[in-house]
């Protein structure tokens, strides 16, 4: 005869594995990748192939007061024949990597805007591959809080 | 919410043969990351838009790979150059089958 | 010399207050950025809105174009401007969401009893009351609020109104004019609080509030103060302490409508709004 606390901490085990399961499955967006293997999967490179580049800018809120709709203006100061794409990443989100644009010579300017999720207060950086290997990048610390009530 | 795929497009209604001029569009869309849970607890499947290309008079001039941390209801802006009207089209598509295109005119003079 | 401590003191002490006050005044500029963007997903609701209008028919046949004109052309441009008001053929002071239930029901034919339609109609993001709210509420654009109070049934839902906005309900309290009015320019946490009465905030609704990524009508935004704010303790009493949220379309709603619209006369119409 199965004791009743038996049975309550067999159970609670029971349900959280089940609560553990979608962790455990799920696609590649639900699995947490750090920026390091995201760098590598979209642009073949480390963190220390960024070249830090005040040609290229990143207009964004510095405090979100939510980070389900930061929007960010991406703009760079080089001619946009030489590009090949321009990238989105967002240090701490669950998969850094967040979009990937590619341009050509009938964009006329390196720019691209949008809005993004943060999953919380995060580096999000903007990183232009060029066509000649270089990879051109800044940075911006978005701060995300929760405005108001309800 | 709207129904989903919805696409409006905005265009400068004077464009000079030349200039360099801002594209921007809003999809209707849940970008469902796959991480959140409903009320009862059940996981919602990811639903995304994983590509836009834009399309000048059938020419490519951008492509747009993007993924679930972008923005629900997503904006997008682009510049965008050209000499002549003509027409510009968006496609676009999703991670569960769905497939769009919105074509506007583009008047240069 | 000790004098000169104090004075260093006072200086430091004054700058410090000085930096505190300066960067309360820096409110975050989260909005005013998305706002800048120019286009947010506010415009695809009227866009839905439009493509409804023309196009979706009635049980009767009937589309809102087929007695408005094709994108409302005929007598639309500047409705929403004017309403809430009464009217005959509703029989009372109806807001722009309770307007469209009328059309719906007494001209297209859609049934008012009609659970699983009113279920749809009524609820938050409504299926078609939000996009048609949208498109009609955009024909006003560019003109100013008039809400003229004639009519005695508009009278006596403006003076429902006032006295609504500082009625204070629930175990907590609250009412309307306590946030909205008496701490208005405050903030709670990182937004600032509105004045809809002095603000003249109703310019700016039906908006996309980007904070749940809705669209949003007024009578949405009534009805769901009065459920998340007046309210909700799990160790109070449901039945005695928790101000439910008022039934879509009732006096409760209209009367603060009309209260905030009137108070917004003159101000120019810019919908689709944008805010948190």
């Amino acid at each position: 005869m199965i004791s009743r606390r038996d049975l309550l901490k067999t159970a609670s085990a029971g349900a959280l594995a089940l609560l553990m399961a979608p962790a455990l499955i799920g696609s590649s967006f639900s699995r947490d990748m750090t920026l390091e293997e995201a760098l590598k999967e979209h642009l073949g490179a480390t963190l220390s192939d960024l070249t830090q580049s005040d040609k290229v800018r990143i207009k964004a809120p510095t405090i979100a007061e939510s980070g389900a709709n930061v929007p960010v203006q991406i703009s760079a100061d080089v001619p946009v024949e030489e590009v090949e794409a321009l990238y989105i990443f967002a240090d701490a989100n669950f998969n850094p990597w967040v979009t990937t644009v590619e341009l050509s010579p009938m964009n006329g300017e390196v720019f691209f805007a949008t809005r993004i999720k943060l999953a919380k207060t995060s580096v999000v950086r903007a990183i232009i591959k060029m066509k000649d290997g270089t990879l051109l990048a800044t940075s911006k610390e978005i701060k995300v809080t929760v405005g108001g009530c309800g | 919410m709207a129904r989903i795929g919805r696409a409006i497009v905005r265009v400068p209604k004077k464009i000079k043969k030349g200039d360099v001029f801002k594209v921007q569009m809003v999809i209707t869309h849940p970008m469902e990351t796959g991480r959140r849970k409903d009320r009862h607890g059940k996981t919602i499947p990811a639903h995304y838009i994983t590509k836009v290309e834009f399309f000048f008079n059938d020419k490519k001039v951008t492509t747009l790979h993007t993924g679930p941390a972008i923005s629900k209801n997503p904006y997008f802006a682009v510049m965008m150059k050209a000499t002549e009207s003509g027409k510009l089209t968006i496609k676009y598509e999703d991670n569960k089958g769905g497939k769009w295109e919105k074509s506007v005119p583009v008047k240069v003079s | 010399m000790k004098e000169k401590k104090y004075l260093v003191g006072i200086i430091a002490g004054g700058s410090f207050l000085v930096a505190a006050v300066t960067a309360q005044e820096q409110t975050p500029s989260h909005l005013q950025e998305l706002l800048e963007l120019g286009m947010h997903p506010g415009h695809a609701y009227v866009d839905e809105g439009r493509e409804l209008f023309n196009t979706m028919k009635g049980p009767n046949g009937k589309t809102c174009a087929s007695c408005h004109g094709e994108d409302g052309s005929k007598n639309l441009e500047g409705a929403y401007a004017r309403m809430p008001r009464y009217y005959t053929d509703i029989g009372k002071v109806a807001d722009l969401d309770l307007r469209i239930l009328s059309c719906m029901t007494q001209y297209m034919g859609f049934d008012p009893k009609d659970k699983k339609f009113r279920k749809e109609f009524d609820k938050w993001s409504g299926k078609y009351r939000v996009p048609l709210a949208t498109f009609v509420a955009s024909l006003s654009n560019g003109m100013e609020i008039n809400v003229q109070i004639d009519d005695p049934q508009e009278e006596e839902m403006y003076k429902k109104g006032e006295k609504l906005w500082f009625m204070r309900v629930g175990a907590r309290d609250f009412s309307c004019g306590i946030c909205h009015s008496v701490l208005a320019g405050k903030r709670i946490r990182l937004q600032g609080l509105p004045d809809p009465v002095k603000a003249k905030v109703y310019t700016h609704w039906p908006a996309y509030r980007f904070g749940n990524d809705r669209m949003w009508t007024m009578e949405d935004r009534v009805r769901s103060c009065f459920r998340a704010y007046f309210l909700f303790e799990k160790k109070w009493n449901e039945k005695s302490d928790w101000v439910k949220k008022p039934p879509p379309y009732s006096d409760w709603v209209i009367a603060l409508e009309l209260y905030m619209k009137h108070a917004a006369n003159g101000g120019v119409i810019e919908v689709p709004g944008l805010l948190r």
